[in-house]
């Protein structure tokens, strides 16, 4: 009596928190996790966790994938290495500080020499080449964190169990979807299976500006096509990118796709805690609460340049006491903002960068903070405003992208190309008492909303027609 | 509420194998029962790395001083007995007892009884004890050294007698896994012995189609055998099997899961059919839960091959709750023999017969099993009668 699926199974694809587990989660990687952790336990679903291994859909053991997906560092409670913030201008150990000068122009000279490998190889055969060196690191970044593939280990296990799809199956995607899964392969395993696939789309930057990324080509170009060819649905995370999305399918002559807008939920998972901020006297001159809050990560489109030349300005006048604080990574072609924010006079002092923070941290500094800004050029949604918003901050936000949308009517919104404005914007902010967004939760995005929206969106397509 | 303390040679919280699963469902169909239970796992922490939980007792730095170090076959014997004889072992084997205050003392399977023999004899009112036998040991054992043609085997079994008798005849009540062990247990104590064969736990795996292990394929129909790495499954297998993989046909395959798959990788490396098993028998080791969820739900039959071993076979039960064809033989059937004349069950002791065997079961659908064959089948039910023996002690 061989099984047959008794009703659609829903794979549930987690290949961008396997690639970024145990490390700290931001943006995609974090929507993933918080998606997939109210997806993965919903017995009205038959969910069955995936990662895309070796142009194969490999299935997960349900405690390995929760593993994967586990939001840390939630709270203290988890035995987990101290999370790393560090505010870029303070002492570092020795230690660090050697290895950071060796591996991280180690890590950019890989980096560059792959890249320039991969243009070197013929076309055709780019994308395996892409993909076998995306496993090479995934084989690299277990070996020096010790996870050694040990034969018949359960992880050795979990990546060698592969998923045939059937017609009735369903994919959803929700991570780095152009990063960790070749295309390609999965055009052919949809037309070969009837394998029906749904995917969260964040943004169409990399076709609207190229110029804020340095991606290769044609390489953002071809995934969003693949998007609009290969999906069923297509969760937008907002009403913005949805209409850029849509935009984009007239501009490429497809057919339309179901599409429907999701917003991301934006309650922190964590209680506000400062105890990350080691320096006592920082977490102390942070504690008074005058100072500027800026979330993201540390690339041209955020932005950063205006700040800094704002902050530039400001603190040539000493009645002008509001700090600057940037909470980020730094991104992709950002040496010359990173290099302008560590030139910065005050610097470590009146400026200070948190490369990372956990949620708890941020939650804090959130609370912390006078005001926050997001001077960013153009965002599929930009969560930070709405992070700040529900944390009853006040906000002065661009106008560009979906911001406004994030901005839900509560925050000060301006056009970033008006610098006199921003500037006239922080010094009355500064200059007023310190205000309170008073407003009920109801008006916040939450996560639970977000993923029911998600929810029906996959029973829809469960309950479509299959192609066989 | 009545308090037991289980006493068992390996961890039991994440089970394994047989043994070890056997004494987790025991535990929990008696906490399930309304009994309060303490694991007391007394082990070699090296032989269970991944075994979830630390040793009451670690046996391993007196694991040297065993008997018969060469003799692995006899190794949980003469491991277990130095939580008897080394008494740095034995004083925090009876701290730890004493600590417990339970009410019932239970021994999975008869190893660490000299260590609980020589608390108890300190003590003018000891706990009772309830044993549970896997096996009639020194049979296996006999079956298991003759095989390897170790020298001295009739001493060592001879000393595995000794020791399942005395505790037999010490335990308040003990519980065999089949009748004819229950019998000869029996013949040793007035005391009671009841039969509680072995169960399963239902799987839901039908939403596991087409879902499979490296280097399986959807376009590929296949007989599962699962076993541990115990001599029984290998012997079994060896003679049953491997002369029938000429029979299979194109896209046909036998899968092995469990770590008998290195010795019979190793034979067949030694002096087994090379090309034969390549093209036709896929070998995985040890699987976790999912692997072997994946394989039950596409499997196409289920191979009980063995020849020997005492006890009740636990992948019997496992194969008969899946309703998947089983081609088996008649001591795999042991403690189970009302379902060998179920439709889409084999049951062949000859090597010829049992390949036209596995020849019906590629051709054969296999059918879902009725829901009251299917409770029978569970450790709820194959368990009850400890339960009921532990009653009438307790009170």
């Amino acid at each position: 009596m061989k099984c047959m699926p008794k009703r659609p199974r829903l794979l549930l694809d987690l290949s961008t928190s396997l690639a970024w587990r145990g490390k700290h989660a931001v943006g995609i990687v974090r929507t993933e996790r918080e998606i997939a952790t109210r997806l993965l336990d919903d017995p009205a679903l038959c969910v069955i966790p995936v990662v895309y291994h070796d142009h194969a859909f490999r299935a997960l053991e349900l405690e390995f994938a929760r593993s994967l997906i586990a939001l840390v560092p939630a709270s203290a409670e988890v035995p987990l290495p101290k999370p790393k913030s560090r505010i870029r201008s303070g002492a570092q150990p020795i230690h660090r500080k050697v290895a950071n000068a060796i591996m991280q122009p180690l890590a950019r000279l890989i980096t560059a020499i792959a890249r320039e490998l991969i243009k070197s190889v013929p076309i055709r055969s780019r994308e395996e080449v892409r993909q076998s060196l995306l496993h090479a690191r995934q084989a690299l970044r277990q070996f020096s964190s010790r996870r050694a593939p040990v034969l018949h280990s359960p992880e050795t296990q979990n990546l060698g169990i592969v998923i045939y799809p059937q017609a009735t199956d369903v994919l959803f995607l929700c991570g780095l979807g152009w990063d960790v899964i070749d295309w390609r392969h999965l055009s052919s395993l949809r037309l070969t299976s009837g394998l029906r696939i749904i995917s969260v789309l964040y943004d169409l930057i990399p076709i609207k500006f190229p110029e804020f990324l340095g991606a290769p080509g044609d390489y953002y170009y071809n995934y969003f096509i693949h998007i609009i060819d290969n999906c069923e649905k297509v969760f937008c995370i907002s009403k913005r990118t949805e209409a850029d999305l849509k935009e984009f399918i007239s501009n490429n002559g497809r057919s339309p796709v179901s599409t429907e807008v999701i917003y991301l939920g934006a309650n922190l998972p964590a209680k506000p805690d400062p105890t990350e901020i080691i320096d006592l006297k920082v977490r102390e001159r942070l504690a008074r609460g005058r100072f500027a809050l800026a979330v993201g990560t540390v690339e041209i489109r955020k932005n950063h340049s205006l700040l800094i030349d704002l902050w530039d300005e400001l603190l040539a006048d000493p009645s002008f006491d509001l700090d600057l604080v940037i909470v980020g990574m730094p991104g992709w072609c950002a040496d010359d903002v990173i290099a302008r924010l560590e030139g910065l006079r005050g610097f470590g002092s009146r400026v200070l960068w948190f490369k990372q923070m956990s949620d708890a941290g941020l939650s804090w500094l959130y609370e912390q903070c006078h005001i926050s800004l997001f001077p960013s050029l153009y965002e599929g949604l930009g969560l930070p405003v709405i992070e700040a918003l529900q944390h009853g901050r006040p906000v002065i936000a661009s106008n560009r992208g979906a911001i406004p949308e994030a901005g839900l009517g509560l925050a000060t919104i301006l056009d970033p190309d008006d610098r006199a404005g921003w500037r006239a914007a922080v010094i009355a902010a500064s200059r007023a008492p310190r205000q309170v967004v008073n407003v009920g939760p109801e008006r916040f995005p939450n996560w639970e909303s977000t993923v029911a929206t998600i929810k029906r969106g996959i029973r829809d397509v469960m309950l479509t027609d299959t192609v066989a | 509420m009545t308090k037991i303390l289980q006493l068992t040679t390996y961890p039991t919280r994440y089970p394994r194998h047989g043994g070890q699963l056997r004494a987790h469902h025991t535990a929990r169909v008696l906490e399930e029962s309304g009994y309060i239970l303490d694991r007391m796992p007394v082990f070699s922490q090296s032989l269970y790395p991944r075994g979830g939980e630390d040793p009451a007792v670690d046996l391993d730095q007196a694991r040297t001083k065993r008997r018969f170090r060469d003799t692995w076959q006899v190794m949980d014997l003469t491991t277990c007995e130095l939580a008897a004889v080394d008494n740095t072992c034995f004083q925090k084997f009876a701290d730890r007892i004493q600590a417990s205050d339970a009410d019932i003392l239970m021994l999975e399977e008869p190893w660490l009884w000299p260590a609980v023999w020589r608390w108890r004899d300190s003590l003018s009112a000891p706990p009772p004890v309830v044993y549970n036998a896997y096996n009639i040991e020194y049979r296996a054992k006999a079956a298991m050294l003759v095989e390897a043609k170790v020298s001295g085997a009739d001493d060592i079994c001879a000393d595995v007698e000794a020791l399942e008798r005395d505790l037999t005849q010490c335990a308040a009540g003990s519980s065999a896994t089949t009748a004819e062990d229950a019998a000869t247990m029996q013949a040793w104590t007035e005391n009671r012995v009841v039969v509680a064969r072995n169960g399963t736990i239902l799987r839901k795996v039908e939403h596991l189609h087409h879902i499979l292990p490296v280097p399986l394929e959807p376009c590929q129909k296949f007989l599962l055998f699962v076993g541990s790495g115990q001599p029984p499954n290998f012997t079994g297998f060896w003679d049953m099997v491997i002369p029938a993989l000429s029979t299979l046909r194109a896209g046909e395959r036998i899968v092995v899961a469990g770590s008998v798959s290195q010795l019979i990788e190793s034979r067949i490396e030694k002096d087994g059919p090379l090309c034969m098993a390549r093209d036709r028998l896929i070998l995985l080791g040890q699987v976790n839960d999912l692997t072997l969820e994946c394989l039950l739900c596409n499997a196409a039959g289920i191979l009980l091959p063995i020849t020997y071993g005492g006890g009740s076979n636990l992948k019997t039960a496992e194969a008969l709750i899946s309703g998947l064809p089983i081609v088996g033989t008649t001591h795999a059937f042991r403690g189970f023999e009302e379902y060998k004349s179920l439709p889409a069950v084999t049951i062949e002791d000859d090597p010829t017969a049992f390949a036209v065997g596995i020849r019906r079961a590629f051709n054969s659908k296999g059918s879902p099993r009725a829901i009251h064959l299917q409770k029978q089948l569970l450790w709820e039910s194959t368990l009850q009668p400890i339960v009921d023996l532990v009653s009438t002690i307790a009170s």
